[in-house]
């Protein structure tokens, strides 16, 4: 064995080590990273609204439209409202909002802030929720107008993510 | 050679029938098991608190309770969660570099210790 090739293992273990610090050093997202749902037709779901009517799927898909996990008790919802407030103005898409779990608060927490939504879902037991991928709340997803999964966050949105959004979605700002 | 051959078979007869009764209660310890909790991460839905944890573990009970199988529930938080939603990565195209990994170590740690023995036999 020359000089030079009894090195060889001892490279490609430093190589092995750098990679493996590499993987483990990118930031885990709340939910592993992509949804295996983007560009792909939303999963079929019933939810019943606040008036008591049953939503389907269908009643979603159409134009596009913003699907936002949130509840009133979590502080990152109250961050991200502005910019839901800011998206509703915009007459080519749709805000839906979906309230994860029980919020006996809801009331209050859009009198305070105002209501960003054209409709309001529940989900109580989380079946959208496990349906979507939803790790938490908020999180936002969007649809184009043929109804394709499009965006996907978990987490507040800012005004660069919603500008993102609805470029994916194909609307203008 | 007949009391062995009776022995194994009552074995093997008796190992049977305890995989047969696996409970529902035991499948669905099992599955939580092996589920990641989507909100924290390092934990298994078994003894996370998170709302997410709580619904998949109601998910999975109800699944169950319905007859699926450990597969088709499976296949159901895969198709929304990706394969990161399990603590072991499924065996498959983009994962065997990582299961390959200890015969990858195991191997260049071979070749890194091989040369050390034969100067010492030289010596």
């Amino acid at each position: 064995m020359s000089n030079y090739s009894r090195y060889i293992p001892l490279g490609l273990l430093i190589l092995l080590m750098f990679i493996i610090a590499i993987a483990l050093a990118r930031p885990l997202s709340p939910n592993f990273g992509t949804s295996p749902l983007l560009d792909k037709a939303l999963p079929v779901f019933e939810a019943i609204n606040r008036d008591n009517q049953t939503i389907t799927t269908e009643d979603l898909i159409g134009k596009p439209v913003i699907i936002n996990f949130f509840a009133s008790w979590c502080t990152p919802c109250k961050l991200e409202h502005p910019i839901l407030l800011s998206a509703s103005k915009n007459k080519s898409v749709r805000v839906i909002g979906i309230i994860y779990g029980q919020d006996p608060n809801l009331d209050t927490f859009l009198q305070e802030n105002g209501n960003p939504y054209e409709m309001i879902l529940r989900d109580p037991g989380g079946a959208i929720a496990l349906k979507l991928g939803v790790s938490g709340v908020p999180e936002t997803f969007a649809l184009d107008g043929d109804g394709l999964l499009r965006f996907h966050q978990a987490g507040a949105l800012s005004e660069t993510s919603l500008k993102t959004l609805l470029k994916n979605i194909g609307v203008k700002e | 050679m007949r009391f062995l051959l009776t022995l194994t078979t009552l074995i093997l007869c008796l190992s049977c029938s305890v995989y047969a009764q696996t409970s529902d209660a035991e499948r669905a310890q099992a599955l939580f098991a092996s589920i990641r909790c989507a909100s924290c991460q390092t934990q298994t839905i078994e003894f996370s608190n998170a709302q997410v944890a709580q619904d998949m573990r109601a998910f999975i009970l109800a699944q169950i309770k319905q007859g699926a199988s450990d597969d088709t529930i499976r296949d159901a938080l895969r198709h929304a969660y990706g394969d990161g939603i399990f603590l072991s990565p499924p065996v498959q195209g983009n994962t065997y570099l990582l299961w390959s990994m200890p015969l990858i170590i195991f191997i260049i740690g071979f070749f890194l210790i091989k040369p050390l023995y034969a100067k010492r036999e030289k010596q």
